[in-house]
């Protein structure tokens, strides 16, 4: 297996390094900030360099390449298998259809015996994160690595964009399966986030539509919270992520975070389910202990060590960019100190699919670092 | 966590390589940019931490606040709930913890020391003056075992009063905790006062009339030793019949004095506490027979039998005072003889008790008599002072009316116990059955002692001609198995009360002249 690298020069794709593109690419994985990912000349000049490879994209809140973090940008990582194989899918999110049902869909037509991972790249205001992981889960088994994120629109959460084998559009959602018996997908997920101040109850919701907490209205707690910041939310929102558990003390917690706000509800949009009667706490951060949660998720993935000839997928939550400023690098340096001399390429994004460190079980994250590592046995 | 310093300053070694253009120099207003930009980053981000810090705080504290009053909310209801209790309670109740301090003080607390709850609860028991007991820690702790005391307790108006205190110590939540219960008992304590001061008053002026009557009575004496001496020398001197019969009733009347003096002198001794018994061996056998033989010439010649029925173990050496035992039983034999006309007078004598050397025992006597006998009315006060059956009784046989009241206190001193049984109705009838011929017998079913039934039994076993006397029943019964329970008495008829002659001539017809042929069944039946 060979990855490498490229950034969008402002005229064409060049190596990280500066080394020249590989000729050919079984498959090529671009991340684009939301000004570029509209236009079409980006993936047009990747469909011309690697005719034959699956090409999947999306839009971003940020993109990482190689140990840095970055704005207003285009990556791309470009590899070829040695033995193995990949194929993509793409559903479009059809108004009013179920996200679970189109997870299923996707799922059922790339299930195969020597299905070994699924990384997917989905809308990121559209879609219910949590509904596509459950119909994704509800066909694949356990032992298949579902790994991904949502796409991003930088801060603003108005429009994302999502491609397969075409220029990015919106309401798409594009699974890619990893085939072979010599793959072998890491994964590890980490926040380091830390929660503060009373638990409180979830007393009204709607899936992801967060109404009331403790009896008042959500969106009243955010902005008392948020103080000045207020005047920028949604965005400044993420800023307080929010940490839930099924009852206080439970070991099974979630991170949610905000992708937008409902004024005339007083209501709090999430990335994923906020269930009623469930447990709440607020989080905070700061950037050296944002980038130990980074540190430690790449540990999680690495765990059965690593080789140059690795490729690394890092999902990052777009709330981490917001909190962490200029310092956001931090938390890819951390990374590569731990992962080593690996080609990394990633995004920052509306929500992390990863499976949960403590059941297992794929779940949509957010406010973490989610590392992917894909690695073929020689 | 603890992070080792970076070794070099991370984020200026970024702002310094983005500064760098592609002819490797450094744009220095670029850096700068991008170091303000850092710096306000940091600061916003503080601020905003700083901001969301104390937000926390405060809803910490508010959370705070409403747990604590929630728990005072608690623990009012639960005040509210102890209180409930304690007012039912109705004496007055005092609640201390362990430093003496009031806890709880009831309604009836506040009505017996005239003190508002309000003003004593929280404050030491021991400043509130309610008692005349400074430390009631001490006190509780010294009192507690005993199950009740008398405290002096007062008012704000130093009204002083009685109160009968109870503590109880007890742990609640690990807190030790006095609950005093208190009633005023002042006016129990006054009445109280009264009846010993009425009582001691009583006493008092018995022992003076005591003390009068010894006095008197020995003072009396003195001059009538010299009247009878006088007397008795007169009789000597060769007086006509009318002189001589004059000199008798002044000697028997200044015996009879004599007698009434020395039952005073003794009654006042034991009144006055001062009866003090000898106990000296004695046998009781020869103790009675020689008292009943002091009887026997008088009873001989009232013509009177006098038997005395001496049990074997009378043979026994006794311990006790034998001149106080002979004066109760002169009194009661004297009394027997006296006041019998015919037939006998009987003394029965036993001991009760455990065999054994140094056994206790207890002596039996019984006097009977075929005397008059004591109307029912007249057998509660026998025993009482200057009291006689019949006040008539002195005219007739003379007495002092203290003898039996005397024998009364001298057994009670001895540790026994003299009453009187009358024996009269069935007896008499069975007595009288066995003594003499009878055409018929008119048996009333319910007599006292023995019922009729029980009385007709006796007669029919006493043997020979007499046990076969006609017995006719009197009986307001008349149900027929009572007849019939009769019949198997041995009652040959019976008529019921009230009496109508005519039944009872056709009884009697009936049971005396019966026709031949009829069968006795049948005649009781009609």
């Amino acid at each position: 297996m060979k990855a490498t690298v490229m950034r969008w020069s402002g005229a064409a794709w060049k190596a990280l390094d500066g080394a020249p593109a590989p000729a050919a690419a079984d498959l090529v994985l671009w991340f684009a900030a939301p000004s570029l990912a509209k236009d079409p000349e980006l993936y047009d000049a990747l469909r011309r360099n690697f005719p034959v490879a699956v090409i999947a994209g999306c839009s971003t809140g940020g993109e990482i390449i190689g140990n840095e973090a970055s704005d207003q940008s285009a990556v791309a990582a470009v590899v070829s298998f040695r033995h193995a194989r990949v194929r993509g899918m793409r559903a479009d999110v059809a108004p009013g259809g179920s996200i679970t049902d189109l997870g299923a869909r996707l799922a059922r037509t790339l299930a195969a015996p020597d299905l070994k991972g699924v990384y997917v790249l989905s809308d990121g205001v559209m879609v219910n994160g949590t509904a596509l992981v459950d119909g994704l889960t509800s066909v694949l088994p356990r032992e298949v690595v579902v790994t991904g994120g949502l796409a991003g629109d930088g801060a603003d959460f108005q429009q994302t964009r999502v491609g397969l084998d075409a220029p990015l559009s919106p309401s798409a959602v594009v699974a890619v399966g990893f085939y072979g018996e010599g793959l072998r997908m890491g994964w590890g997920s980490a926040g380091g986030w830390e929660a503060f101040g009373p638990e409180r109850q979830v007393t009204a919701s709607e899936f992801n539509i967060l109404l009331e907490l403790d009896g008042k209205p959500a969106l009243q707690l955010y902005r008392e919270y948020l103080g000045a910041a207020a005047a920028q939310l949604p965005g400044s929102a993420l800023l307080f992520p929010l940490v839930i558990r099924p009852e206080p003390g439970s070991a099974y917690d979630v991170v949610r975070t905000i992708v937008g706000v409902d004024e005339a509800r007083q209501a709090l949009v999430f990335a994923g389910d906020v269930p009623e009667g469930w447990s709440a706490q607020l989080m905070r951060g700061s950037p050296d202990n944002l980038a130990d949660g980074a540190a430690e998720a790449a540990r999680q993935a690495g765990q059965d060590g690593g080789d140059g000839d690795s490729l690394a997928l890092l999902v990052s939550c777009i709330g981490r960019k917001l909190m962490m400023g200029q310092r956001v690098s931090d938390e890819v340096e951390s990374i590569a100190e731990v992962l080593g001399d690996v080609a990394m390429l990633g995004f920052y994004s509306y929500g992390e699919i990863c499976p949960h460190g403590f059941t297992g079980a794929c779940t949509l994250h957010n406010q973490t670092m989610t590392v992917t590592l894909v690695r073929e046995a020689a | 966590m603890v992070r080792p310093p970076p070794e070099r300053h991370r984020l200026l070694e970024r702002q310094l390589r983005k500064a760098r253009n592609a002819a490797g120099q450094i744009d220095v207003g670029l850096l700068l940019d991008m170091v303000s930009a850092a710096y306000s980053e940091q600061d916003e981000s503080r601020s905003l931490h700083d901001h969301a810090m104390r937000l926390m705080s405060a809803e910490l504290s508010q959370l705070n606040a409403a747990v604590r009053s929630e728990a005072s909310a608690e623990a009012r209801a639960t005040e509210e709930r102890l209180y409930a209790l304690l007012e039912a309670i109705g004496d007055g109740v005092i609640v201390l913890d362990g430093h003496s301090n009031v806890i709880a003080f009831n309604s009836a607390a506040e009505a017996m020391f005239d003190r508002r709850r309000a003003d004593v609860v929280g404050l030491p028991f021991v400043e509130l003056g309610l008692t005349s007991h400074g430390d009631i820690a001490h006190f509780i702790v010294e009192k507690m075992q005993e199950s009740s005391t008398e405290v002096e307790c007062q008012r704000p108006s130093g009204e002083a009063f009685t109160a009968e205190m109870t503590v109880a110590l007890m742990t609640v939540d690990r807190q030790d905790r006095a609950v005093t219960l208190w009633r005023d008992i002042t006016a129990r304590k006054q009445s109280e006062g009264a009846l010993r001061q009425a009582r001691d008053e009583a006493y008092a002026a018995n022992q003076a009339k005591s003390d009068f009557l010894a006095t008197m009575s020995h003072e009396i004496r003195t001059p009538l030793n010299g009247i009878l001496g006088t007397a008795g020398a007169l009789a000597t001197t060769g007086l006509n019949p009318d002189q001589s019969q004059m000199v008798r009733v002044m000697l028997e009347s200044g015996d009879l004095l004599t007698a009434i003096l020395s039952d005073i002198l003794d009654l006042a001794k034991i009144e006055a506490g001062r009866l003090e018994l000898e106990s000296a061996p004695f046998e009781p056998h020869a103790v009675l027979g020689s008292v009943i033989e002091l009887y026997r010439s008088s009873a001989e010649t009232k013509g009177l039998q006098l038997v005395a029925q001496l049990g074997e173990g009378m043979r026994m050496t006794a311990l006790g005072d034998v001149a106080r035992i002979r004066q109760v039983l002169q009194n009661l034999l004297s009394n027997a003889v006296k006041f019998t006309a015919e037939g006998s007078v009987e003394l029965r004598a036993w001991l009760e008790g455990e065999d054994g050397e140094g056994a206790a025992h207890q002596l039996n006597v019984e006097i009977l008599d075929t005397g008059c006998g004591v109307p029912p009315e007249a057998q509660a006060r026998l025993f009482t002072r200057f009291s006689q059956a019949d006040s008539s009784t002195t005219r007739r046989f003379g007495g002092t009316g203290l003898g039996l009241a005397l024998c009364r206190e001298l057994v009670g001193a001895m540790g026994g116990d003299i009453g009187m049984l009358e024996r009269e109705g069935g007896e008499e009838a069975v007595r009288a059955a066995a003594a003499a011929d009878y055409d018929v017998v008119l048996m009333d079913i319910h007599m006292p002692v023995l019922d009729g039934l029980a009385a007709t039994r006796q007669i029919r076993a006493l043997g020979g001609r007499r046990a076969s006397t006609p017995i006719i029943a009197v009986t307001a019964e008349a149900l027929p198995e009572q007849i019939e329970r009769a019949r198997r008495a041995g009652i040959d008829n019976h008529v019921t009360k009230p009496i109508r002659p005519d039944r009872l001539l056709e009884a009697l017809t009936e049971t005396l002249c019966p026709p031949a042929n009829a069968a006795p069944k049948r005649a009781i039946a009609s």
